[in-house]
């Protein structure tokens, strides 16, 4: 598992996600967050909307193996499991869009923005092949600073969350 | 010898009653993407594991490579770890021996 690391500067452009202060009832969770930001956010949704095909090697990572150990549990669970698992990422992936332009989420919108956005880590982080003991200061493709800026966006989210 | 026989069918189905009986595990495995904060967010979600097992937990997937986080009758774990998979986590199923 990777630490959270805020020593690294990542260009995630103006994206603030925090649970506002307030006594009483629990706070909202805000988004600040320019019209920049979240046009590149709905374009990697249209992205992850091609994730979705558990039959596609790079979803691979969305769809684990549950019974390694018994084939033919396994095939059942392909069967029956993935396509649940299918449409509950698609139900995530809806409530996100359909958030995507407020300044405050429910525990549920926010929840559906981090679940997509670390599937979306999960394939890109698998196919850059990363490790826990990478050096920051190495990772210096455009892919790289992706991860590393939806590596922030998720710590943020988890943070508000937990909050 | 019909006693005998009795008998013999008594443990057989015994025996096959307590293979049924083993608990599964739902195992978490390490992986080095998910971050070590959302994966104690994810034991506390699923689960309503305190923020100190939890905490526990995901240090023992962090170290160790993979935790128990889970046992069960095979129903509820499937349950479980298909919840696991919706958050992303790297879980697998497995009967105890």
């Amino acid at each position: 598992m990777e630490p959270e690391d805020s020593s690294v500067e990542h260009d995630s452009g103006h994206l603030l996600i925090y649970r506002r202060t307030r006594f009483g009832s629990k706070p909202p969770i805000v988004v600040e967050a320019s019209a920049d930001t979240r046009a590149a956010l709905a374009e990697l949704l249209s992205q992850y909307d091609l994730l979705l095909d558990p039959t596609l090697p790079e979803s691979k990572r969305l769809f684990p193996t549950a019974y390694p150990n018994d084939p033919e549990l396994e095939v059942g669970y392909q069967v029956l499991g993935i396509s649940e698992l299918t449409e509950l990422k698609s139900e995530k992936i809806s409530t996100f869009r359909n958030s995507i332009d407020k300044e405050e989420l429910t525990e549920d919108e926010a929840e559906a923005w981090m679940i997509v956005l670390n599937d979306l880590r999960l394939v890109l982080g698998t196919k850059l092949d990363v490790g826990e003991d990478d050096d920051p200061s190495l990772m210096t493709t455009p892919e790289h600073h992706l991860y590393q800026s939806l590596s922030v966006v998720v710590g943020m989210i988890v943070t508000a969350l937990a909050g | 010898m019909p006693e005998t026989e009795s008998d013999t069918v008594l443990l057989d189905d015994t025996s096959i009653e307590v293979e049924t009986d083993v608990p599964w595990s739902v195992i978490v495995w390490n992986d080095p993407i998910n971050l070590m904060d959302f994966v104690s967010y994810v034991f506390r979600k699923v689960f309503g594991y305190s923020k100190s097992k939890a905490q526990k937990l995901m240090l023992d997937v962090h170290e160790k490579g993979r935790a128990n986080v889970f046992n069960g009758e095979r129903t509820e774990a499937e349950m479980f770890m298909h919840r696991l998979h919706g958050y992303g986590l790297w879980a697998t199923l497995e009967q105890d021996k």
